[in-house]
């Protein structure tokens, strides 16, 4: 806190105003501001900072989840409202903002019967997250380690960008058709940006544990040996080998380069 | 060299800006709208910067706020600051940041909340201003509000408190003409371009380094909104002519946020505002473009 804190209690109080639910309890908290006016004065000012801030936040959680915010249909508005007050932006960047959305979501009784909502927010948050990644190139040269390093000591990285989402059969579909009532099995998907714009590819349980094996750090040897018959495999077909798979995670622009253990990020 | 307009990019215009032939002299973004650490919005900006001039414009750092400056927020401003290398970087008189009752971490705002004019808002607002220049290396620039509450301990002029702060820190002042009409109109102003004027007229002729224009709505018996989502108003116009006068030719913003038009429009009222300009400072301007506008990148 900087000064002698009669403005830091000035400014904690306009702000306890702004957040306030109720606008009546918002007003009885601009005397602690000592803002100037008669009451009628102050309380369109108030309003005015209140309507703006439900507003901002509406925005910024329509820019971040646009399909779930059309599924959401007349109640979004208020859901940016709940969420603003529940769990308020602590960054200035309001594209930080909204991690906890797919949550709020799910804590709704009255979202229960809506699962594919839920899992299509979090799969929305991961693109957004995938957009606002570090760029990365692939290091093809890098497979050249294949021949001189044991697999024991090598890791895959993953691009910045991608980013693994698990949910409901059918979510994926949701997301894609922006439609609830959309057909589809699909419970995983993998989000990444292979240039400029995140892309979502629909995959199969046992690529999902894959992907997220070499996501955590598990060594070449442990992923080969692991490697499972992938049978619900991106290209349909079954993909049992190490250079396909590798070939597979390249072409996806998922693969950042192989690695030595203590040498990885 | 002329009297540089620019004007506001934002996200809708991304493509017809890219297919302009057209251009500004420079656009001016939102900063905040560029922290990504990688992207498309990085790639958008390394095209900006290869057509015409860029002008980073904060609405989040609340540098009035007495809970102080956001490290994470100065961080990424400085990285994007490195990376674009843009004329100008600006921010607003104002604070965002505080804790709820019963807290310790802050929360933000989401708003340009209003400062009092006070000795003590004064000095928290030169020292987080100081704080983001040594961590830039270089001035910013600092706008004026518009604002909705006023507090009734108030005891230094606005154009006053504004001067001080430049005085203070070597900042420079993005002058928002707009905000001082709507300022004047929600005031109860019977003449709001006399009010606005005598406010350019209160300050120092050497501490001024940009100018927004942009139009605001006005409903019936109620507060006039700064929303940027009209043409620039007419009594905008008139003090923009006035603040020519006193300022020379400064560089000037036309800002529009909100109900945007096609980007032909935004770039007719960046015409109109250099026919302005060259009007009302002859047809070489340069003579009154200050040597060392505040603010700007050396």
């Amino acid at each position: 806190m900087i000064g002698s804190g009669r403005e830091a209690q000035r400014q904690q109080a306009l702000v306890a105003a702004l957040f306030a639910p109720v606008r009546a309890d918002a007003a009885a908290l601009l005397p602690a501001c000592q803002a100037a006016g008669d009451a009628q004065i102050r309380a369109a000012g108030l309003g005015a900072y209140r309507g703006n801030a439900r507003a901002v936040a509406a925005r910024a959680l329509a820019a971040a989840f646009p399909v779930t915010w059309q599924l959401l249909g007349d109640a979004a508005d208020d859901a940016a409202v709940h969420l603003w007050r529940s769990t308020p932006p602590t960054s200035g960047d309001l594209a930080q903002w909204g991690a906890a959305f797919p949550d709020w979501l799910a804590a709704q009784s009255s979202l229960r019967e809506f699962p594919q909502l839920v899992a299509c927010a979090r799969l929305e948050w991961a693109v957004h997250q995938s957009e606002a990644a570090a760029d990365a190139l692939t290091d093809i040269d890098s497979l050249a380690l294949l021949e001189t390093v044991d697999a024991q000591q090598l890791v895959i990285e993953l691009r910045p960008a991608v980013r693994l989402v698990a949910g409901v059969p059918g979510f994926v579909e949701v997301w894609q058709q922006r439609d609830l009532r959309a057909d589809g099995q699909h419970a995983h998907a993998v989000v990444a940006r292979p240039a400029l714009i995140a892309e979502v590819t629909a995959v199969g349980a046992r690529w999902h544990t894959w992907l997220a094996a070499a996501a955590r750090g598990s060594s070449l040897a442990a992923l080969t040996a692991d490697l499972p018959p992938l049978l619900e495999a991106i290209d349909t077909e079954p993909e049992t080998d190490l250079l396909s798979v590798l070939s597979i995670i390249i072409s996806k622009g998922w693969f950042s380069r192989l690695v030595r253990i203590e040498e990885s990020r | 060299m002329t009297v540089e307009i620019g004007v506001g990019l934002r996200h809708p215009h991304y493509r017809d800006f890219a297919a302009s032939e057209r251009m500004p002299d420079f656009v001016e973004v939102h900063s905040e709208n560029f922290f990504a650490s990688g992207g498309a919005s990085l790639a958008l900006l390394d095209a900006v910067r290869a057509r015409c001039g860029l002008s980073l414009h904060g609405v989040g750092l609340g540098l009035g706020s007495a809970a102080g400056i956001d490290p994470w927020h100065l961080e990424r401003l400085q990285a994007l600051v490195g990376r674009s290398q843009p004329l100008r970087i600006s921010d607003h008189a104002c604070f965002c940041r505080a804790p709820l009752p019963g807290k310790t971490v802050s929360v933000h705002g989401c708003d340009l909340l209003p400062l009092a004019f006070t000795d003590e808002s004064l000095a928290i607002l030169c020292h987080n201003i100081e704080v983001v220049q040594d961590a830039l290396r270089r001035p910013i620039l600092v706008e004026n509000l518009s604002a909705y509450l006023a507090f009734a301990d108030d005891v230094i002029a606005e154009p006053d408190f504004l001067a001080e702060i430049s005085r203070r820190t070597g900042c420079g002042l993005l002058l928002d003409l707009n905000n001082l009409v709507v300022n004047a109109l929600n005031a109860g102003s019977p003449d709001p371009v006399a009010a606005a004027c005598d406010f350019v007229d209160a300050l120092p002729v050497d501490c001024v380094g940009q100018f927004h224009l942009a139009g605001f709505t006005q409903r019936s018996g109620e507060l006039v909104i700064d929303d940027h989502s009209q043409p620039v108003s007419d009594p905008v116009w008139a003090v923009y002519a006035h603040a020519l006068r006193r300022f020379g030719g400064v560089p000037t913003l036309i800002e529009w946020d909100l109900d945007l038009p096609p980007w032909a429009v935004l770039l007719d009222q960046a015409q109109r505002a250099r026919e302005l300009a060259v009007q009302v400072l002859g047809s070489n301007p340069a003579q009154h473009v200050n040597a060392e506008l505040p603010g700007a990148k050396a």
